[in-house]
């Protein structure tokens, strides 16, 4: 008996002597991997201060300066300045959100240098409104710098404890507790969600990320309403199959009512598409079949693309270049007014290349700024247009008039040339009026299509 | 004597058990499958060279692993930072060689595989990661985080990802905001690496990357019958579908 009773012992023994090694192991590995991590929060958190630092100093320096030579190299460096600290911001284990607005403001501080920058070089010195938001920034920059340094300092060895900070934020993000984490982060992103509203010529300025949509025109419809238009809209090969049904409200930059098209023999919903309730417009559509292989050529399928479009109403569009993916064609259309293609009015359609359908339709970016446009007369002769181009370039065929949105949303007419370098395919545009070149873009032909960069 | 060697065989069997679940811990994270068939993938070492060893300093650089000249030249400063990348997103064995495994973690299987799409290799000066690449990380998100979701709600975690990199409060690479701490709880949890995407879900990244937006610009989303931070619930709700709220 005690034989057994000694084996037993030291089959535990063993166990345990087993368990202690191995969990100690474990010990060491994860104190290991923690430290390592914390270095590498530790090392953004640096990097953070660092920019903030710099874009606080060129700021500053950005005031006080006359020479536009100074004014084009300090704000392209506060661009790069103030884009780093708002990526290694961006780093740290905080709770989600906890310095949106921080990074934002970050954000708008680089895109505003970046405006200042190009109008430097194009001659133009920032003017008193640019002055206004310049001293604002700093202001703004030293208070963000001064909190990070607070930060630093509160930690009694410099070393900012932040597995525990992550191990908070993961406790919070699981727990429904309603105290927001009370960190010096969440005093700072109180603060700038304070401050007055950033205004310039950029994309990421307050008025553009707060646009209303312009396309949207007729009186509200009903849900019934929005039933029929949807079951008008999808391509359906005969409407009394199906059954449409208003599923969800939206409450996005457009008031929308949801739509699910269904089979009457089936559950799943065959189109999904979005209904404007603000005059009835499709914004988009989604389709649930898959495709194979492609059997239609893609010729064809903009062919369909386009008798989809003229029957619901879109005349005149133009197809711009296809991309295929997932033997599926995402085929561009831009309304041709008075031979000017108008690109700001882009809709999409997405034609299956096995059943050679359309099954999808977007239109949200032709909603938000489509409206009647007095197009201005161009200034620039084609042929002034081609001399333009860089030599390098060999242009092909004609140049043509179009309408082009710039990342500020605002819209100029220019000349589209097309032309050639090394067998790569660019698209030139020439400001029409001034005859500056405002962009390029390069065609990327792949197997089945060609895509723009 | 014979109970003596019963308790031997015992006690051996209770070892190996053990050593067979500890060594199970760590074996689902090698099951990962693939999602493009690999072929020709460069295997990297110890002294190995050449364009492919470029590609994956400027990567680990790129991601704060590796601090020095991106070389072409894998030596000591090249197997340090490989393996803290082995071992910090769990890819094992964590041994610095570089294999398809490795690649993938990297997002770089496309990239580096011979044959089939021939993503190009970009140059380490520019910061281009090709569209495949792309593709494939944002597939992964989806197949994480809405599977089993309507279409359009797959669409719609797609384009919360890329309204976020457009969006001024965030990191404005995919990568960044993929990888943001604390953002995607399948990327904290390693879901992210352990679900292949099925044909629907890069469908619907395709769709979100080709501009289809149901969510119109929103940059949250959460499922509300789990617990999240009330501070969430502040936020703008756009549009409920599926199991998924999104919001501004």
């Amino acid at each position: 008996m005690s034989t057994i009773w000694k084996a037993a012992t030291g089959v535990l023994v063993a166990l345990a002597v087993f368990a202690l090694l191995w969990g100690y192991g474990e010990m060491r590995a994860r104190a290991d991997a923690e430290r390592m991590l914390d270095a590498r929060y530790q090392q953004a958190f640096f990097a953070a201060v660092d920019h903030v630092e710099n874009v606080e100093v060129l700021l500053s320096k950005a005031l006080v300066t006359t020479s536009p030579k100074q004014v084009a190299q300090i704000f392209s460096d506060l661009r790069e300045q103030a884009w780093a600290a708002q990526g290694y911001l961006g780093q740290l284990p905080l709770l989600q959100g906890t310095l949106m607005r921080t990074s934002q403001f970050l954000t708008q501080v680089g895109d505003f240098a970046f405006s200042v920058a190009r109008k430097a070089a194009e001659g133009v010195p920032p003017d008193t409104d640019a002055q206004e938001l310049i001293r604002l920034m700093k202001e703004e920059a030293a208070v963000l710098s001064a909190a990070l340094n607070e930060v630093q300092r509160e930690s009694a060895d410099g070393r900012m404890p932040w597995s525990e900070i992550r191990r908070r934020a993961n406790r919070t993000l699981r727990s429904e507790s309603k105290e927001l984490d009370e960190s010096h982060f969440a005093r700072l992103e109180r603060h700038f969600e304070q401050i007055p509203v950033i205004q310039y010529d950029g994309p990421f300025s307050d008025h553009i990320l707060q646009r209303k949509p312009k396309g949207l025109v007729g009186p509200e419809i009903t849900e019934a309403q929005a039933e029929e238009i949807a079951l008008a809209f999808a391509p359906l090969e005969d409407r009394n199959d199906f059954a449409a049904r208003v599923v969800r409200r939206v409450h996005g930059e457009i008031e929308a009512y949801g739509v699910e098209i269904t089979p009457r023999d089936g559950e799943d919903p065959a189109y999904v598409l979005d209904v404007a309730v603000k005059g009835g417009h499709v914004v988009w559509m989604l389709d649930r079949e898959p495709a194979a292989r492609s059997v239609v050529s893609l010729d064809e399928a903009v062919e369909r693309a386009r008798e989809f479009l003229s029957a619901r109403g879109f005349e005149s569009m133009v197809p711009t270049y296809a991309a295929v993916a997932g033997h599926r064609a995402v085929i561009p259309f831009v309304p041709e007014v008075g031979g000017v293609r108008i690109y700001p009015d882009l809709v999409k359609v997405t034609v299956n290349l096995e059943t050679g359908k359309p099954a999808g339709f977007e239109a949200l970016g032709y909603l938000m700024v489509h409206t009647d446009r007095n197009l201005p007369e161009p200034r620039i002769t084609k042929e002034e247009a081609l001399e333009r181009v860089n030599p390098v370039l060999r242009t092909s065929g004609e140049p043509r008039l179009a309408l082009i949105p710039l990342e500020t949303l605002e819209e100029v007419l220019t000349w589209e040339v097309e032309a050639f370098l090394d067998g790569e395919q660019f698209l030139i545009y020439v400001n029409a009026e001034t005859g500056d070149e405002e962009r390029i873009l390069r065609l990327v032909h792949t197997e089945e299509g060609a895509k723009t960069l | 004597m014979a109970v003596r060697r019963i308790a031997f065989v015992l006690s051996l069997s209770i070892l190996l058990t053990l050593a067979a679940t500890v060594a199970g811990l760590y074996a689902p994270f090698d099951t990962r499958p693939p999602l493009a068939e690999a072929q020709n993938v460069p295997v990297l070492r110890w002294g190995s060279r050449g364009e492919a060893v470029r590609t994956l300093q400027w990567r680990l650089q790129q991601w704060g692993y590796y601090t020095g000249a991106i070389d072409g030249v894998y030596g000591a400063k090249t197997y340090d930072a490989v393996v803290r990348f082995q071992r910090q997103n769990g890819v094992y064995p964590v041994d610095g060689v570089v294999g398809a495994a490795t690649w993938r973690a990297l997002g770089l299987l496309n990239a580096v595989s011979g044959g089939g799409q021939s993503a190009p290799v970009s140059a380490p000066a520019a910061s281009y990661v090709s569209t495949n690449d792309q593709l494939e990380l944002l597939a992964r998100v989806v197949a994480a985080e809405a599977e089993g979701e309507p279409f359009a709600g797959q669409v719609g975690v797609a384009a919360v990802v890329l309204n976020r990199v457009q969006h001024p409060g965030f990191p404005n690479t995919l990568t960044g905001v993929i990888y943001q701490p604390h953002a995607f709880e399948s990327v904290s949890n390693g879901l992210i690496w352990r679900r292949t995407p099925s044909e629907e879900a890069i469908r619907a990244a395709q769709s979100a990357l080709n501009g289809w937006d149901p969510t119109y610009g929103s940059i949250f989303f959460w499922n509300p019958s789990k617990p999240v931070s009330s501070w969430i619930w502040s936020r703008p709700i756009v549009v409920r579908i599926g199991n998924h709220v999104f919001a501004r």
